[in-house]
């Protein structure tokens, strides 16, 4: 096993009643990498991040997260951001902020503040009288603002304007170190393709293909938007 | 860890039931007030009689309301953890039974705490505090060792017997989050359903323990519990209950643990 390895998943299956929704889904991902995980609606990417951070039971087959199965020790080294708003809507920015702190050793309240002051967010706010789009900003804020080893972000861009989405992007790369990976699952492959190492393709649950963005460029002449819309054509 | 847990709840919580008691509290020392100086008036129109009658009926109400408050709230607690509010906590490097021990232990000292402020509410509204003293040294000074050993028993039994009834909560929710959609209505039919069975089984269990009672000549047994005196024949059989009471308490955290762990499924 290559021991720049930091996430692989071998054979994983998951079944939603009679629906399958991994079937068979094998990858690794070295350290430093930051990798796009891309595929039509349904192709499995939530499931594949939830069952990754330890949110859902699979099937069959399983996650290795340096080595080990979802746990404990995984989600101390994972950062994870989920598709939803998770934080409670009752809750003040400051307390969301202290909640971190309170269980990530890597967390960085200093440099949580200082992003949420760039997004004019006060510590008094209410995560509840933010808009939406706020709402995901202060939570990828807080997620980038550890110090972690694998990061994995489930639609980040989504549901927030362009100007945020450069925001976002630069918040990611701002923050993201080269002894981790970034792995994040996205529908606008456009604004996210210069930033990436490597894409992992799904359809219908299984790996089409993962490969090195710029292998992919060289073989094929097209961006991955473009190889992206070509192969998942209607 | 689990302290950290503990905290995190304990805010969570305290932020909808205290401000919820501090009204409880007004509105009880208000109505306290009302009958201290109604009961001293004679020849009040009938009317008056009818109201305080009223505001007393409302106070009582109230309490029910709290007590209620109290359950819903902690065990809302519970199913948001296996909902939106999973992504979050769950994510959290804590091992489920942490959560587990967290939301009891919080929902249990919100119950105790709940029941005796409701005893003071009780106090205030008859302003009557005579026997009531501030010091625990005091009260507890006049009882025997082996009295104080039994009203420990008691508590401790009790104690059993609430977080069973949280746990019976915590095994629905955890049954209701195995489905995809209609968890909610999915978790109440749980609860129903477990309570029906629990009753089942309690009878199938006695049935089989007074069968095994009566081929293991149990009279000779029980001959054990004639020998000594009436206190601590009462201590065994306690003993004996709360022992009962701990290991279904515990064969639900495990269920439970086992549905948060091996069968995660977050909405």
């Amino acid at each position: 096993m290559n021991e720049n390895v930091i996430y692989e998943a071998q054979d994983l299956h998951k079944r939603y009643g009679s629906r399958v929704a991994l079937n068979g889904v094998s990858f690794a991902v070295t350290t430093g990498k930051l990798v796009g995980l891309l595929g039509p609606n349904g192709s499995g990417k939530t499931t594949l991040l939830k069952i990754s951070a330890g949110l859902l039971t699979a099937n069959g087959g399983c996650v290795l997260i340096d080595g080990q199965e979802p746990g404990v020790y995984t989600k101390s080294i994972t950062s994870y951001l989920p598709d939803r708003m998770a934080l409670p809507t009752e809750m003040r920015a400051a307390d969301a902020v202290d909640l971190y702190a309170d269980f990530y050793t890597d967390f960085d309240a200093a440099k949580a503040r200082a992003m949420l002051a760039d997004l004019h967010i006060e510590a008094r706010n209410r995560i509840g009288a933010m808009s939406k789009g706020t709402q995901e900003k202060m939570q990828l804020c807080l997620t980038m603002s550890r110090s972690a080893r694998l990061y994995l972000l489930d639609e980040p861009l989504g549901g927030v304007d362009p100007a945020a989405r450069d925001y976002i992007l630069q918040t990611i790369l701002r923050n993201y170190h080269e002894d981790a990976a970034l792995v994040l699952s996205t529908h606008l492959i456009g604004d996210i393709e210069r930033a990436l190492d490597e894409v992992i393709f799904l359809q219908e649950g299984s790996v089409l293909r993962q490969v090195g963005v710029d292998a992919l460029r060289e073989e094929t002449g097209h961006s991955v938007d473009e190889y992206f819309r070509e192969v998942y054509k209607c | 860890m689990l302290t950290k847990l503990l905290k995190y709840e304990w805010k969570t919580t305290a932020r909808v039931l205290l401000p919820i008691g501090g009204g409880v509290l007004i509105f009880t020392i208000l109505t306290g007030l009302a009958n201290a100086l109604l009961n001293h008036q004679s020849d009040l129109p009938a009317m008056v009689d009818f109201s305080q009658a009223m505001l007393n009926m409302i106070a009582v109400l109230v309490w029910i309301f709290l007590l209620a408050a109290c359950v819903f709230v902690n065990v809302r607690q519970f199913y948001k953890l296996l909902g939106e509010q999973g992504y979050l906590m769950l994510s959290l490097p804590a091992a489920v039974w942490k959560h587990i021990a967290a939301k009891l232990i919080c929902a249990c000292a919100w119950s105790v705490i709940g029941g005796a402020f409701l005893i003071l509410c009780g106090c205030i509204l008859n302003m009557s505090f005579g026997g009531m003293s501030l010091n625990a040294g005091d009260s507890m000074a006049g009882l025997q060792p082996g009295i104080l050993a039994a009203l420990c028993l008691v508590m401790l039994f009790l104690l059993a017997l609430l977080a069973g009834t949280y746990l019976d909560f915590y095994l629905a929710c955890g049954i209701g989050g195995q489905f995809g959609q209609q968890r909610l209505l999915a978790s109440i039919i749980a609860y129903f359903v477990l309570g029906f069975i629990e009753q089942i089984l309690s009878t199938v269990l006695m049935m089989m323990a007074v069968f095994a009672w009566v081929a293991a000549d149990g009279a000779a047994w029980m001959q054990f519990l004639y020998s000594v005196d009436s206190f601590w024949a009462t201590i065994y059989l306690l003993l004996i209950l709360l022992a009962f009471v701990l290991v279904l308490d515990a064969i639900k955290w495990a269920i439970t643990q086992w549905l948060m762990t091996r069968r995660l499924n977050l909405a």
